[in-house]
């Protein structure tokens, strides 16, 4: 896919945006602050209207205003040409695609994937569980629209059943919701086992090319209880329900799943220098793009973020050895690249864009 | 706009399925433009307020606090009950015409979220008809979600329990999201017709 237009109204620091994407290669350049990132944020919700940077919503609105919108024309290698509209008002949030409302997310995945690389990245080594899960399950849901699904029931369904271990209501009544939450969690479980696999591969791949050393990453989903089929799972949240009772919340399951990132059998956040964890995180958004575009036949936008600068040479070339010329690259950084000579420039001065 | 009309937006958006412009336009067609139709409307629904009820056995609607016109039909086979969510499913299962015998509305479905348990649903009514033994089979029509799922295993687990009751489930086959409601004739009659046994 390829975006074409961007413009923004009353979006972080942008009053208004009219941006012009036509090309494949488009480079943001300005002081820090000044609205580059913002710009690649905006531009990354058209995925799963998810920011790589925030969980709220909130600071997305430029402050003082509730209502925003963001409009996007977008060229899609199988579906040709879109105009995808956000409009925003405080919590309400309504899509729009071609002029249609899409009453919900569910028909937006799958349709514009965007990878994004930036700074914050290395919270998917570093950071909690939590990290790690959020990124297979929008890695997944994108591709996958029974996963999609069940990843709804099954949160809705851990949220019901919380609500009543914390009630004290009747074993029947706990046990009808476990029931019902059995299939979607064993779902979750296969699925993540098979995908991780194949990302593992990728990233394996894109990873020696990288770093030309002999070290092996690895892949590992670390089911929290080994549980893929819904009559294991069910006797194992019989068996915890008492103390599961006693906590107000449930212990085992689909969330608290691990994905365990190693490189030569080392748990990667001890592992290597800052740029070998960098690589090892590039690897694993290369991995994601190629599962996306290997499902969705559909080349994913790279939006870079800051991180070209940080790469020793050789890494860079490395890097743009895996963006075939057809990839649009949308790239952010402090300073214009001398060498970049076929791309677009634009300047990024407190919230205005100048070619 | 005034006090009082904003008073009557206020109540209309409290209604389901109407946002702020369908009950401005709704306010101002009764209000201003048809005042006749005002009268006319105000008299049927206190009517209807004053002669409907809750069908005792079934929890359709009925009147003059007697059972429902279905619970009444002596050519419905009162040994078979399709138990829905809510009145708008038995009005889409009968316009399939795929269903005979009668029906037991639970007017919702489990949702601790929403503090809605077994007693907030028309249950004590199902396990008393279930009591004499004359009921032989139980078609579940319920939402294909989480909370409909798990109602389900309870009415299975807690009201039918060990009697020989044949009870199955419609609703595989219905699009997510939408209930029974929402289906069209021919996909609900289909969905009776394949109904499968439920354990
Ligand atoms: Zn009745």
């Amino acid at each position: 896919m390829e975006f074409r237009h961007l413009r923004l109204q009353n979006f972080r620091n942008f009053d208004f945006l009219n941006l012009e994407l036509q090309g494949t290669r488009h480079f943001l350049f300005g002081a820090n602050a000044q609205g580059k990132s913002n710009c690649l944020e905006a531009l990354s919700l058209v995925t799963a209207m998810r920011s790589f940077r925030v969980r709220e919503w909130k600071p997305l609105a430029r402050s003082g205003f509730s209502e925003w919108q963001l409009r996007c024309d977008i060229r899609s290698r199988k579906t040709g040409e879109h105009c995808l509209e956000l409009h925003v008002n405080g919590s309400r949030k309504q899509i729009f695609l071609d002029g249609d409302l899409l009453p919900r997310l569910g028909q937006l995945l799958g349709r514009f994937p965007v990878v994004v690389l930036g700074s914050e990245d290395l919270q998917l080594l570093r950071g909690s569980p939590g990290e790690r899960r959020r990124w297979l399950d929008l890695t997944f849901s994108l591709i996958d629209p029974c996963y999609f699904e069940a990843l709804l029931a099954y949160g809705n369904g851990l949220a019901q059943r919380n609500r009543l271990l914390k009630n004290g209501a009747s074993d029947r009544e706990i046990e009808s919701f476990e029931q019902a939450m059995s299939a979607p969690a064993a779902l979750l479980v296969k699925t993540r086992t098979q995908r991780t696999a194949e990302l593992r591969t990728m990233a394996e791949d894109v990873y020696a090319r990288l770093v030309d050393g002999r070290e092996q990453p690895s892949l590992t989903y670390r089911p929290d209880s080994a549980l893929d089929d819904p009559a294991a799972i069910l006797q194992k949240w019989r068996d915890t329900r008492k103390g599961d009772r006693a906590l107000g919340s449930t212990r085992a399951g689909p969330h608290r799943d691990d994905l365990r990132i190693q490189v030569d059998n080392r748990a990667a956040r001890e592992y290597g220098s800052d740029g070998q964890q960098r690589a090892l995180v590039m690897a694993l958004r290369f991995a994601q793009s190629q599962l996306w575009e290997s499902v969705l036949n559909e080349v994913p936008v790279l939006l870079v973020d800051d991180v070209l600068g940080e790469l020793d040479p050789q890494r860079r070339e490395a890097f743009w050895s895996l963006c075939r010329e057809d990839r649009q690259v949308i790239a952010t950084g402090t300073e214009q690249p001398p060498q970049y000579e076929h791309w677009q420039i634009h300047k990024v001065d407190n919230g205005i864009i100048s070619q | 706009m005034t006090p009082a009309f904003d008073a009557v937006i206020d109540e209309l958006k409290r209604l389901p399925g109407l946002g702020r412009r369908s009950a401005e336009r709704i306010a101002l067609h009764l209000l201003v433009e048809k005042r006749s139709q005002l009268k006319s409307l105000q008299e049927s629904l206190s009517a209807a307020a004053r002669t409907l009820n809750a069908c005792p056995i079934c929890g359709n609607l009925a009147e003059e606090g007697g059972p429902c016109p279905i619970c009444l039909d002596p050519t419905r086979d009162a040994s078979q009950i399709c138990i829905v969510e809510q009145i708008s499913d038995l009005t889409a299962v009968e316009r399939s015409a795929a269903w005979r015998g009668r029906y037991h509305v639970l007017n919702g479905k489990l949702s601790p979220m929403k503090g809605i348990g077994p007693a907030e649903l028309n249950l004590a009514s199902l396990a008393k008809r279930l009591q004499d033994g004359s009921i032989s089979e139980i078609v579940l029509a319920l939402p294909n979600d989480i909370e409909g799922q798990a109602t389900c295993h309870y009415i299975q687990e807690e009201i039918v329990g060990t009697q020989s009751i044949s009870l199955s489930r419609i609703g595989f086959g219905l699009p997510s999201g939408g209930g029974v409601t929402y289906a069209d004739s021919i996909t609900l009659r289909s969905a009776i017709e394949s109904r499968r046994n439920y354990s």
